[in-house]
């Protein structure tokens, strides 16, 4: 029960951090020879490995990542090679198992390299599957993962949820201006407002017509909005008043719905960090001849932008295939041990400069 | 005055981490160095954990010590490498950039006749807080000494209260700064939108998030059982203390 409502309360306010404790977590009976995972301490996230792995022997470390989930922290630089090191030396794993091995998330391939952890700390790591759920298939499968295992997958359960989670973030940023102009009748409005539509523009995103987020959003809108004035005009009279005020209150929520949108998806980078906060654009690609074809950009790329290609010399190289699937996590450029992964926009900002001077 | 938590709104920027560090501790902080410096033995192997900008470096060096030092900020280690090249002491001092959790694998038993750790404990969790200490015990010749000068937290209730109540405010004002900070947009009505906008989760976030540091409880809290504390300093009204921990002599 406690459980179930601190889901709930963290659905909705998934936008800030959710800190437990790092600590060194047993599951079944371990020997010395048990795999060992390594997890952020987002309280989330610990409760759903847990879940996983219950009927598992392994141990799990919780790592210091100031309570945020993996691929964020990993990206913004939360859940780091120290995290780790941190957890390793004060949970006294070295002393509970014989190997020197971890299993990391997938999603920390933007930071965490198994080449930098065995010099700094001897531990080697290796990436495991992307989702909890994966895992007891993975450890039984020899510690290998499958094709489908190192890709996002978008359900409509994880749509739902995404959903909530940006309407939380959502109301809780814009509900003072609804409450300043309406006082808390608007904020009751805009705050369902924006839940229905965010919720439609995740599950039906695909189907509903617009050439963008926006206009999507905008599209659906009426449908609340006439039940909005329905019950309106139902309980308090007909009145042109009530009738502006809800077209205001949903064009609103549906503009900032619509707009963040893309950013709640696993496909593309929030816009927040590009706005406010300068990330760089990334644009990928590999340089042919420094590619020896050792698979790590296809394993950690969590959307499926490489392919194989054989060249004549009976080499197999990986190239760029998918571009527009890209998200710019930027795992590729940290992974590839010959530096072949090289950020394309970094180069021609260079050689624009080059020209100018 | 518990303005210390201050000093991490300006460690993300090594140039003025000097100055705002002796704003924020009105100039007590060349005394608290003067004392490390002092509690040194002349010509001795110094460790310096989080060494900052390098400040203490040529005090120590000065007197004839050789000294390691680390960090962990890329920033940190850059700006006292440029301090030491300036002041001619690159012979006796090498830096690099390691966190305090990696001594174990750096340095072997009793290599040091001093560890200085300097306002670096507070910012540790208390498991890293004990591992540490007991790496220094490790690493510590025997009756070699261990510096340690930090926030405590005071030990009567009621000036505990005060310092919760003055630091409470530094340590918002604080976060929220290293929120922002980050921020590039120029366009002015971008930034006040940002601020109104974010300022809600912000807050949210500060209330559920670690403190940006942690004041330590009394030494005898923590101290493994070969150190012992040989002597105790207060600074700035007693928010810092300064802690020289003797190793004992067993061999």
């Amino acid at each position: 029960m406690k459980n179930f409502l601190l889901d709930v309360l963290q659905l909705f306010f998934r936008m800030i951090p959710h800190p437990t404790k790092p600590r060194l977590i047993t599951f079944g009976k371990p020997t010395r020879n048990s795999p060992t995972l390594v997890t952020v301490n987002s309280s989330l996230t610990v409760r759903r490995l847990s879940k996983a792995l219950k009927d598992e022997n392994c141990y799990l470390l919780v790592a210091p990542a100031g309570g945020i989930n993996v691929w964020c922290g990993s990206v913004g630089g939360h859940f780091t090679i120290e995290s780790i090191i941190s957890i390793i030396k004060t949970s006294g794993i070295e002393q509970l198992v014989d190997h020197r091995r971890i299993i990391l998330p997938q999603l920390s391939a933007p930071t965490i390299t198994s080449k930098e952890l065995n010099a700094r700390a001897g531990w080697s790591a290796q990436f495991g599957p992307i989702r909890a759920i994966d895992i007891p298939e993975y450890l039984r499968n020899g510690k290998r993962v499958t094709t489908a295992m190192t890709e996002i997958r978008y359900s409509p359960k994880d749509r739902l949820e995404m959903a909530v989670a940006m309407s939380g973030s959502i109301i809780v940023r814009y509900s003072l201006f609804p409450l300043m102009i309406f006082g808390l009748w608007g904020v009751s409005r805009f705050a369902t407002n924006v839940l229905f539509t965010s919720a439609m523009l995740h599950l039906f995103n695909e189907k509903l017509p617009g050439s963008n987020n926006n206009r999507k959003a905008i599209s659906i809108s009426p449908l609340f909005f006439s039940l909005l004035l329905a019950f309106s005009w139902a309980s308090g009279g007909t009145s042109i008043w009530l009738f502006l005020f809800l077209t205001m209150i949903s064009l609103g929520a549906a503009v900032l719905v619509g707009s963040a949108y893309s950013g709640y998806t696993p496909f593309k980078q929030c816009s927040y960090s590009r706005q406010f906060y300068g990330y760089p654009p990334l644009e990928i690609d590999i340089v042919a001849e420094d590619c020896t074809g050792c698979t790590l950009c296809d394993w950690v790329c969590p959307v499926d932008c490489f392919a194989p290609v054989r060249q004549n010399t009976n080499r197999t190289i990986f190239v760029m295939a998918n571009p527009a699937n890209c998200v710019e996590c930027g795992a590729c450029l940290v992974q590839c041990p010959t530096s072949a992964v090289v950020n394309l926009f970094e180069v021609s900002k260079e050689q624009s400069h080059l020209r100018c001077a | 005055m518990s303005t210390i938590v201050l000093m991490k709104a300006f460690e993300s920027v090594p140039g003025r981490y000097d100055l705002g560090m002796r704003l924020i501790t009105f100039g007590e902080i060349a005394e608290l160095r003067r004392e490390i410096t002092e509690a040194i033995p002349l010509n001795s192997k110094v460790l310096d954990i989080g060494c900052g900008t390098g400040e203490l470096l040529p005090l120590l060096a000065r007197r004839g010590a050789r000294i390691t030092a680390i960090d962990k900020s890329p920033d940190m280690v850059k700006t006292a490498r440029e301090r030491a090249a300036g002041e001619n002491i690159l012979d006796s001092v090498s830096i690099n950039q390691n966190t305090a959790m990696e001594v174990d694998r750096l340095f072997k038993d009793a290599e040091f006749d001093a560890v200085v750790l300097s306002l670096v404990m507070s910012e540790l969790t208390q498991e890293e807080r004990s591992w540490v200490l007991s790496q220094c015990a490790r690493i510590l010749k025997p009756s070699g000494v261990l510096l340690v000068a930090d926030e405590f937290w005071p030990g009567s209730f009621l000036k505990r209260a005060v310092f919760s109540l003055v630091r409470f405010p530094l340590h918002l004002i604080t976060y929220l700064y290293t929120q922002i900070k980050g921020l590039v947009t120029t366009n002015i009505w971008w930034k006040i939108y940002y601020v109104i906008v974010e300022l809600p989760l912000m807050l949210l976030s500060f209330f559920v998030s670690e403190p940006l540091t942690n004041p330590l409880e009394s030494p005898e809290t923590f101290l493994p059982e070969k150190l012992t504390v040989a002597h105790a300093s207060e600074f700035w009204g007693g928010a810092v203390r300064l802690l020289k921990i003797q190793k004992a002599d067993l061999g």
